[in-house]
């Protein structure tokens, strides 16, 4: 039968970091589209001394962008942002480890792209 | 007929449900393409050796193939392109070079990309006014067209698609260009007809449109090659949109005159062995005849709707069809509980091939408030079977993520 690994229908139904938490001072957000599926995500990330203390995510799309958006937000917690930014899509595949199809790529990159566009304006801005 | 389409019986637990993003190619239509590459492979219509007689005949045979297929008065009125939005782009530029504001140009909201992309981009440039209307299919089955509410004497074009790609429903279009033209009798009507033209017999003089596009690879036929239909007047009226050999009749350094209809819109060496494919693939199709097809894919369609409401999975299909039309052969649905890439996806796993995503119609889309869709469309190769197994897998997967 076709399915997704367990560990991407686990990080799907119970999607980590998927709240945007009111006592949080997060300190940069960003939004990112994809319109050709209607994926949609808006990250907050709360960054002191080079360093992403927290990140929450909220979004509408398909299971692997919810898998991946969950996935990637525990794995950059407490990472430094420099290397944050240096994470590539092959980090990305690394960490959903599932077989994804060229056009399904979008989908797995979206939560990536999201949390880099958010630290890259903290970076301008501060 | 499945042994007539070699991919199937190469691989015959394929269940492909995406005729409407292309068709599956007859034995016929490979070996007519084939066939030329093989044995006369010369260049048209300038060639005096055999060869070249042989690979124009096949040509300009192909192209009455075409105008039988439409019922166009001659092959005259027969451009071939390299593809419907080749087709549509020629005539966004061309019909549009004498226009500006306040003129309109009207289209739906139905419209696949290919035929809402090049209005809207034209008539930014030219401050033209581009209305796109939602087509009140059921009121206009009850009450009759009422055409004053989208066209005025400032409408210059009106275009529409004969079949929705993404709700499937067919427009009446005859009586949409009588009643339009009753108000504008000047007005030129475009048609798209590529979701049509594999499963409705097309007749041009009886729809009276001025123009209709198709592409031959969604008629069982080869990429690359599409057909640009125009009343004879309205070709002859027609600036070239591309320039260079074949469109010309005599060229100096001051001064080009260019070739009659239809070479005057076919620069270039065109696309012969896939004309000569288009050719093949239209004899396919009027060789299995459009009443048995209707007949046939209609009943799929049936079947298809009642497969689905039994699976009580809240499926929700966009814009269900009201009543039993002609024609009939795309299903949108959306699922809440699995996103229709994820849909797609699994189904592929299980070599079901369905379309996910916008179906280049995202103002559609928006319209109807769907972030994405998940699409089958049938084709002649299609069975009950190929329903039964879609529905079977669909319901593992939904179960998966409920």
């Amino acid at each position: 039968m076709s399915a997704y690994p367990e560990h991407v229908m686990d990080h799907y139904r119970h999607p980590r970091n998927n709240e945007f938490e009111n006592d949080i001072q997060y300190t940069c957000s960003s939004g990112v589209d994809n319109p050709s599926c209607g994926d949609k995500i808006q990250v907050k990330a709360y960054v002191t001394n080079g360093v992403m203390k927290d990140v929450a995510w909220e979004g509408v799309g398909c299971a692997l962008s919810t898998a991946s958006a969950s996935i990637m937000t525990e794995k950059v917690k407490g990472k430094l942002i420099h290397d944050i930014l240096g994470m590539t899509k092959d980090d990305v595949l690394s960490e959903i480890d599932m077989k994804i199809t060229p056009t399904r790529l979008p989908c797995a990159l979206i939560s990536l792209e999201a949390i880099q566009k958010a630290l890259r304006e903290n970076v301008t801005s501060s | 007929m499945k042994t007539k389409f070699p991919l199937l019986a190469k691989y015959p637990k394929m269940t492909y449900l995406d005729s409407g993003a292309t068709t599956l190619k007859p034995q016929s239509v490979i070996d007519a393409e084939l066939e030329y590459y093989r044995s006369y492979s010369a260049n048209i219509h300038r060639g005096l050796y055999p060869l070249s007689i042989k690979a124009t005949e096949a040509y300009d045979a192909s192209r009455k193939m075409v105008a039988v297929l439409l019922n166009a008065r001659s092959p005259h009125e027969i451009v071939f392109a390299k593809g419907a939005t080749d087709g549509l782009n020629l005539l966004a530029m061309s019909l549009t070079q004498n226009l500006e504001s306040p003129d309109e140009i009207v289209c739906t909201i139905l419209e696949h990309h290919s035929n809402f992309v090049p209005w809207q981009q034209i008539s930014q440039k030219k401050d033209l006014n581009l209305r796109v209307i939602d087509f009140p299919l059921a009121e206009s089955r009850n009450n009759g067209i009422n055409a004053s509410e989208f066209i005025s004497s400032k409408t210059k074009i009106l275009t529409l698609p004969y079949i929705s790609n993404v709700t499937g429903e067919v427009l009446p279009i005859k009586q949409i260009v009588a009643a339009s033209r009753k108000i504008n009798p000047e007005l030129i009507v475009i048609v798209d007809a590529c979701q049509a033209v594999a499963h409705i017999p097309i007749d041009v003089q009886d729809l009276d449109c001025d123009f209709l596009v198709f592409s031959g690879h969604k008629l069982y036929g080869p990429t690359g090659i599409g057909v640009l239909y125009g009343k004879g007047a309205r070709l002859e009226a027609l600036a070239p949109y591309q320039y260079g050999g074949d469109m010309i009749h005599s060229v100096s350094l001051s001064k080009t005159t260019f070739a009659p209809v239809p070479a005057k819109f076919e620069a270039g060496t065109p696309p012969i062995a896939q004309a000569i494919g288009l050719g093949e693939a239209i004899r396919f199709i009027l060789g299995m005849g459009f009443e048995s097809i209707q007949k046939h894919e209609s009943e799929l369609y049936k079947y298809a709707i009642e497969s689905l409401s039994h699976l009580a999975t809240d499926l929700e299909i966009v814009q269900p069809v009201i009543s039993q039309q002609k024609g009939n052969s795309i299903i949108t649905f959306t699922s809440p509980f699995v996103h229709p890439h994820d849909m797609a996806d699994l189904l592929g796993q299980s070599d079901v091939c369905i379309r996910a995503g916008h179906h280049c119609a995202q103002p559609l889309h928006d319209h109807l408030h769907l972030n994405a869709t998940a699409r089958i469309s049938f084709g002649l190769y299609n069975r009950s079977k190929d329903i039964d197994t879609f529905c079977t897998e669909l319901k593992k997967i939904i179960g998966q993520f409920q």
